[in-house]
């Protein structure tokens, strides 16, 4: 009874450990050999294909070259649907594979996740393994996550996403799964795959990076040991987003993301996240765009939602992000916070709301092809009152919103969605 | 012994006048008050609260044609508040008016030692009854007619009251030392409740008839509650009483009393109910469930109070996972919809404020305006 009142309002944290990981340039040359290491013979990649570049090729070519055999599913979208993980579970089936690799961003890695944890369970629907921790065995097959963005933490993360279609097609989910048992057997980051990643979306996932340390460092559910990685990374994001961006093909703005988006995983996979990512995750589920994108645009109304309860730590994030807060109280050091995330939103070109987000030929200012019914009908990000009442409830239903900052309701996070899908954000700035 | 016959004859007749009072009783509580008024031993009555300990003290007075005298204890409370004091004011008052008098005793003493002598002499006008201010139990023993006395809650009390009270229990008198003993004349019928919060003293208990006055069965918990002409309807008051019955087997902190099953009756009479459904209990649990603990232990148990297989209807789940099917048990879109739900995932999230403990998430209430004022407010600055 007494220690239940100890507890309260914060009970035992729990700290989840990382897969091993190969950091640096020239790290994917060792996926072969490590995969033979682990045991490896017959091996599903998953791949969203990485149009315009060789990667994948490269990679496979080089697992082949080591004896491996590869079966090659490069079909996962972006925002992976519970489709894309049901057909690679099948293809692996069929082809009695034994383990998995995933080259790509977060979509490969996280259908990637869903589809070792459904062949674990005999092909049971991902869909059924939403939640925390709901898999039953754990003994998932091995799997190396390969980055080829620097951004979404996946590779060594407890937590995959997945858009589910099947529920009410009408209605599209997009929810978080968290499960102590998808995290990966060995991740690879290395900064030389990131040369071929578009500008634009090296600065979107660069965003990620941010809402993935910055969501921590302010979350109620954060606790000392995660603290430290949150805020280096926000630091070494604010030093070198711009020139990973402007810059593609210098290495240290490419190493320096590439710490940056570890470390802010290692952030929120202790610390929790917040509501810029239940945004994202709401409007990509709807409309299929890129959840750097989402987390870029969310990012500076979530920061200035939760500034009133946590000035102190906005103030530290200024610190990090180079501002010099020399004589400036809390409150003001967070709105230079703010104003400093906002003018890197700015350099590095990212649109800065959603009903300017429209459909592409290619990667920039990338709207989706949506699989959905629900997509069909929409087409475009309307930011009316029926748009935003949609995304708001999904943003409730969200696993991240627990964790966010301030409390959150409808009635206080309407006005956020609202914001994000159509505000300026002049209005922001102090 | 005291004067006067009896009032009871028998148990039964024990029953029928508590009965005429609106008091409905098993035999056994009716036996113990036969023997109380026969033995004219206290009686301690213990039991959770809002089972009718106090009441009982009530009706016996009114059945019985004798005044009742209450006694509420609360912790720090000492005798003076139980038994008498000194009515110093009233003392002051008369030495001031009896000045003249006072003068007139002392004029003719030699020296101080003789006036201090003569005035104790006269200690006795200003310790005498005049000067005593009468608290219930002084007041129980010293009453000319017969009185009840109800000692209620003694298990607030301090010990030392407890103490206090074994003389008034034991001999029915109260002793004074500057005036004597008071002894009754007729020995006032006493009842003392218990919530059961600490032990009494074996002391006590030795010198009471004990009762352990528990929840009613299910039968008489609907007499009582028809007998207090709530105006639910006789189907719906059963099944009411199986619901609160149920209520208070959940290891609630304050299980649902009889007096709040009534007070529930009443309210779903006002409010028109003819049949009890699990959305109208759920907004009127509150008349029943007093923390917000409860409140969230209730709200998921009741749809099965109602009905045991009823399909649990999301907006009064806490998150324990109903939603959570996949198209064989609710349409997509309800499934869809259910996952919208703020808090489905609280129950076990790891980290969350009530990780670990019962009860669901319970997000504090925020006033409808407060999300745009703080965002808003930005663009004030």
């Amino acid at each position: 009874m007494q220690v239940d009142e100890l507890l309260k309002p914060f009970p035992i944290k729990e700290f989840h450990p990382f897969p091993r990981a190969l950091l640096g340039p020239g790290a994917h040359e060792l996926i072969g050999p490590e995969a033979l290491k682990l045991g490896f013979k017959r091996t599903l990649v998953m791949t969203s294909g990485l149009r315009g570049s060789d990667i994948v090729h490269k990679i496979t070519e080089s697992m082949k070259y080591h004896g491996l055999e590869v079966v090659l599913y490069d079909k996962v979208e972006s925002n992976p649907k519970d489709y894309n993980v049901m057909d690679a579970v099948a293809l692996y089936q069929e082809n009695k594979c034994d383990s998995f690799v995933s080259i790509g961003g977060g979509s490969s890695h996280d259908a990637c996740k869903g589809a070792r944890i459904s062949v674990a369970h005999d092909g049971r629907n991902v869909n059924e393994f939403e939640g925390f921790n709901k898999s039953e065995n754990p003994k998932n097959p091995p799997h190396i996550a390969v980055s080829t963005t620097a951004g979404t933490g996946s590779e060594t993360s407890w937590a995959y996403v997945i858009t589910d279609t099947t529920t009410d097609p009408d209605n599209p989910h997009k929810y978080v799964a968290f499960d102590d048992t998808s995290v990966t057997t060995l991740a690879v980051d290395d900064p030389v795959l990131y040369y071929d990643c578009p500008i634009d979306y090296t600065a979107q996932c660069g965003f990620d990076v941010l809402a993935h340390a910055s969501e921590p460092y302010v979350s109620r559910l954060n606790f000392e040991p995660s603290l430290g990685n949150a805020l280096h990374a926000i630091k070494l994001t604010a030093e070198h987003l711009r020139q990973a961006t402007w810059n593609p093909l210098d290495l240290s703005g490419r190493e320096g993301m590439m710490y940056a988006q570890y470390i802010a995983a290692q952030a929120f996979n202790s610390g929790g996240l917040g509501i810029i990512h239940s945004i994202s995750h709401a409007v990509s589920a709807f409309y299929d765009t890129h959840h750097g994108l989402n987390n870029a645009i969310a990012l500076p109304r979530v920061w200035a939602f939760n500034m009133p309860v946590a000035y102190r730590r906005f103030a530290e994030i200024a610190r990090a992000m180079g501002v010099d807060t020399h004589g400036m109280t809390d409150v003001r050091a967070a709105d230079a916070a703010l104003a400093a995330a906002i003018r890197l939103l700015r350099d590095v070109g990212i649109p800065e709301r959603f009903v300017d987000v429209r459909q592409d030929t290619y990667s920039k200012n990338r709207l989706g092809t949506g699989p959905t019914k629900f997509y069909e009908k929409t087409k475009e990000i309307k930011g009316g009152a029926e748009d935003t009442d949609r995304i708001t409830r999904h943003v409730l239903g969200d696993a991240c919103t627990p964790g966010n900052a301030k409390e959150c309701t409808f009635e206080t996070v309407r006005p956020v969605v609202e914001h994000c899908l159509t505000g300026d954000l002049d209005d922001l700035l102090s | 012994m005291s004067a006067g016959t009896p009032p009871f004859d028998s148990v039964d007749q024990v029953v029928t006048a508590l009965a005429e009072q609106g008091y409905l009783t098993d035999t056994r509580l009716a036996t113990t008050v036969f023997l109380l008024t026969r033995l004219e031993k206290p009686l301690l009555l213990e039991g959770p609260a809002g089972v009718g300990k106090t009441e009982l003290a009530k009706v016996l007075a009114a059945a019985t044609g004798r005044r009742l005298l209450r006694l509420q204890c609360y912790e720090g409370q000492d005798e003076t508040k139980a038994l008498y004091e000194w009515d110093y004011g009233k003392q002051l008052l008369y030495t001031q008016l009896l000045r003249d008098k006072i003068g007139q005793i002392v004029e003719d003493t030699a020296d101080l030692s003789e006036a201090v002598d003569r005035i104790a002499a006269q200690e006795s006008a200003f310790f005498s009854e005049r000067f005593l201010a009468r608290r219930p139990l002084l007041e129980a023993v010293c009453s000319p007619e017969p009185v009840v006395l109800l000692v209620d809650e003694i298990d607030r009390a301090d010990e030392a009251l407890e103490a206090v009270l074994l003389e008034m229990l034991g001999e029915y008198q109260v002793s004074i030392p500057e005036i004597g003993t008071f002894s009754s004349a007729r020995r006032p019928y006493v009842v003392l409740t218990s919530n059961n919060t600490r032990d009494l003293a074996a002391a006590l208990k030795r010198r009471c008839l004990h009762l352990f006055l528990d929840y009613p069965l299910a039968d008489r918990e609907l007499e009582i509650v028809r007998s207090k002409e709530t105006g639910l309807a006789e189907a719906a008051a059963r099944q009411l009483v199986e619901v609160v019955r149920g209520l208070r087997h959940l290891d609630l902190r304050k299980a649902p009393s009889i007096s709040e099953t009534i007070d529930w009756a009443r309210t779903l009479a006002v409010l028109g109910v003819a049949e009890l459904s699990a959305p109208v209990l759920a907004d009127t649990v509150s008349v029943v469930v007093k923390y917000e603990k409860d409140l969230a232990k209730a709200l998921d148990a009741l749809p099965r109070l109602v009905d045991p297989n009823a399909e649990i209807p999301d907006s009064l789940s806490n998150g324990h996972g109903h939603g959570h099917g996949h198209g064989h048990e609710l349409e997509g879109h309800e499934v869809r919809a259910a996952k919208d739900e703020p808090g489905r995932f609280d129950d076990g999230y790891y980290g969350s404020p009530s990780a670990g403990r019962s009860g669901g998430f319970t997000p504090k209430p925020v006033g409808s305006d407060q999300g745009s004022r703080s965002f808003a407010r930005r663009r004030a600055f």
